[in-house]
């Protein structure tokens, strides 16, 4: 989103006042009280470890979204079916936050009693940040895989031309005792969407692999992507010969948990047999698994913190650039933005200002 | 002794692998299980992960570094779970047990997985998740491995295996999906193809000794590393190392067996390999009625082969479809098997004292 970050100045705020923005829209918007802070709470972490493209930037397009009822905000989450080891739930066509937090939540209490458990959500739409619910099962001791699909294809599979994918993003998180949570949480494509942007906005050469253009060949021109003009994005790999179509298998795998465990829309249908008004009809999965189940020779979790140190202290191509593991650059910045507070571009205030408007409700980024 | 590649018929195949490892010592019930499991690979084109490995698994053995007849034990068990010791025997019968115990649990309880430790190689990855998908469950499985030849990204040095995933999803009308990948750029057996046939690498698979990328496919077994899946920072390659490191937390830690980057990986327990296993099966049919799950895949697959193609003669496939074409064709012609293969197992037959039906 750092096109909206324009020429004007950046301004700091506390992820407490981030809340209170999201809060304050969101109860305009009309979604019921007990899923505020929640929401506000999943929205609000994104941008406290610098995922700048899946916190309060997804403001404006949340706005659009309800008010074009794409999604239904106060549509009521409810649990399908349940057993001691699974939970089918309805997001009720609204924001896939509580959907996905109740369902982690499920998953969480499941697999302490029984060693493990899978929640899956259908009828649901944006859920955030997929690391976020994967770390909150490893908060609770548990290892975490989650899934989703995603509305916008952008992803063509390997040796195809037209898209059928969305970034279709998977997280996988460990706990540990004295390192930072092992946090993974990755697009199945070469890069975000955001990056390419990035690009296309500084007028800059996309790198080989990242995008294709609409006859499928590779292409180093953002604009056949942005400007829609029938380009893809590649899936993790880039091209063939570098792997492309683990990308493409990983991004299927990805498609299937979410939609085929819970029954919400795989994005790859062209039909509109399965359109539900006022719903995006996304899917999640989760997975959680309670190591201490196998209770190993080793401690788990000291095995887990053994690897996080062997793989930093690996000798770096570049001194000034250490190795890290997943999670570690999103713990740094969080970090630093306790300090500083969270920053704001002036583009982005704009846009939120104006939703605020529309909505006749307080701006607080002032 | 002719130049030509021979093909066989893949009993044949699967009779000559019995007999290697009956001759290096490994008991029936074990044997049966790992020819089928390594011929398997075999007629689906996975040469890498079936007789070619004979020669290694010998090396192994005569080393004492597995140990053939290693009693398989059931360390905990539990409604959902289990974790079983392979006793440094190779991975085959246990990995298949593993499953085995899995798909039963998960049958009744809905999801279960099964844990493995002080195991060897077990072959192809994805043979295990497509036992799940064959009773219509979901099934995923993952394998620490013996030698850290895989770079972190902005790493100058190999620190991971080759950490593979498979994941297997079961279907009505197509063959299951079934995705079995290296969470490296490439197979190392593909820099090997490289090197033999005195070709240089694409930029990306391999990096030298100090990190850089090289290309030169004859320096590379003298110390050069294969990239983890991207590549390049640019393209990726911190995502093919998060998911090679995933890899390891499943195959390695949750099964206490030791880390591949550990300076006694392989060396704290004599006649043990020390490597890891994990499989998980669930059974769609908790969450939705039965049959809807495959409906929703055998959907995702047709569209994706549905998808315009950039060249005409390459069609768009889905996992697995390349190795079930491969099935099918050599269903009719035999599994090649090449000249040097051939030499090098009828060398070791006359060594070990196994009959050699490959002339």
């Amino acid at each position: 989103m750092a096109e909206l970050g324009g020429e004007g100045e950046v301004k700091y705020f506390s992820e407490e006042t981030l809340r209170e923005q999201i809060s304050v829209l969101m109860r305009a918007w009309g979604m019921p009280e007990d899923y505020i802070a929640t929401t506000a709470k999943a929205m609000a972490d994104a941008d406290a470890c610098g995922i700048d493209t899946h916190g309060i930037s997804m403001l404006p397009p949340y706005f659009k979204r309800q008010r074009g009822k794409l999604i239904t905000i106060d549509g009521p989450v409810t649990i399908v079916n349940e057993t001691p080891v699974s939970a089918l739930i309805d997001g009720g066509g609204g924001l896939g936050y509580v959907p996905g937090v109740t369902a982690t939540k499920l998953a969480i209490k499941k697999a302490k009693e029984i060693g493990m458990a899978s929640t899956v959500v259908r009828n649901s739409a944006h859920f955030g940040a997929t690391g976020y619910y994967t770390r909150m099962m490893a908060d609770e001791g548990l290892v975490g895989i989650a899934t989703t699909s995603a509305a916008l294809r952008k992803v063509a599979p390997t040796f195809g031309k037209d898209p059928k994918f969305s970034t279709n993003p998977i997280a996988f998180a460990a706990p540990t005792k004295r390192n930072k949570t092992f946090s993974l949480d990755m697009a199945t494509t070469t890069v975000a969407g955001g990056k390419v942007r990035n690009k296309y906005n500084e007028n800059l050469p996309l790198p080989l692999g990242w995008a294709n253009d609409a006859d499928g060949n590779p292409t180093t021109d953002a604009t056949v992507v942005i400007e829609e003009q029938g380009g893809t994005q590649t899936p993790l790999g880039g091209t063939r010969e570098l792997g492309s179509h683990k990308g493409y298998g990983l991004a299927a795998m990805v498609e299937i948990l979410s939609c085929a465990f819970s029954g919400a829309k795989i994005m790859t249908s062209d039909s509109d047999a399965q359109a539900t008004p006022g719903s995006m009809d996304i899917g999640h999965f989760f997975l959680a698994i309670d190591p201490k189940i196998f209770n190993p020779d080793i401690p788990f979790e000291e095995s887990v913190d053994q690897m996080i140190d062997d793989l930093r202290a690996s000798t770096p191509v570049d001194p000034s650039q250490p190795v890290m593991v997943a999670g570690e650059p999103e713990d740094i910045m969080r970090d630093e933005r306790k300090e500083t507070g969270i920053p704001i571009p002036s583009g982005l205030r704009g846009a939120i200002e104006d939703v605020c408007r529309e909505s006749n409700t307080e701006f607080l980024f002032v | 002794m002719s130049n030509e590649i021979r093909h066989y018929p893949a009993d044949v195949i699967e009779k000559q692998t019995a007999a290697f490892l009956s001759s290096f010592g490994m008991p029936d019930d074990y044997v049966k299980t790992t020819a089928m499991i390594m011929t398997d690979s075999d007629k689906r084109g996975i040469d890498t992960h079936g007789i070619a490995c004979i020669p290694n698994y010998r090396t192994r053995a005569k080393n004492n570094w597995i140990t053939l007849d290693g009693e398989i034990t059931t360390v905990r068990n539990n409604p959902l779970t289990a974790l079983l010791d392979a006793g440094g025997g190779l991975g085959y019968p246990v990995a298949h047990k593993a499953m085995s115990i899995a798909i039963e649990k998960a049958q009744k309880m809905g999801l279960a997985s099964v844990a493995v430790r002080n195991s060897a190689h077990f072959g192809a990855t994805g043979y295990y998740t497509r036992m799940a998908a064959a009773e219509g469950l979901v099934g995923f499985a993952f394998t620490s491995t013996s030698a850290p030849r895989v770079v972190p990204a902005l790493a100058a040095e190999g620190r991971l295996g080759t950490n593979p995933i498979a994941f297997t999803a079961p279907t009505k009308r197509n063959k299951p999906f079934n995705l079995d990948m290296a969470t490296s750029t490439v197979a190392s057996g593909k820099i090997r193809n490289k090197a033999v046939e005195g070709q240089p690498l694409p930029e990306g698979w391999a990096v030298d000794e100090n990190g850089q990328p090289m290309t030169d496919a004859a320096e590379y077994f003298n110390g050069a590393n294969m990239t983890s899946l991207g590549g390049t920072r640019e393209l990726g390659s911190h995502k093919g190392y998060g998911l090679g490191s995933m890899v390891e937390i499943l195959g390695a830690c949750l099964t206490g067996s030791s880390l591949v980057m550990s300076p006694n990986h392989g060396k704290r327990t004599p006649g043990s390999m020390e490597i890891g296993h994990f499989f998980i099966a669930i059974d769609p049919t908790f969450f939705r009625d039965k049959g809807a799950f495959e409906e929703t895949t055998d959907q995702l697959i047709d569209d994706l082969r549905a998808t315009q193609r950039i060249d005409a003669d390459q069609p768009v496939m889905v996992a697995g479809e390349p190795e079930d074409m491969i099935e099918e064709e050599r269903a009719k012609t035999g599994i090649p098997i090449p000249p040097g293969l051939r030499e090098k197992l009828k060398t070791l037959a006359a060594e070990t004292g196994a009959e050699f039906y490959l002339d």
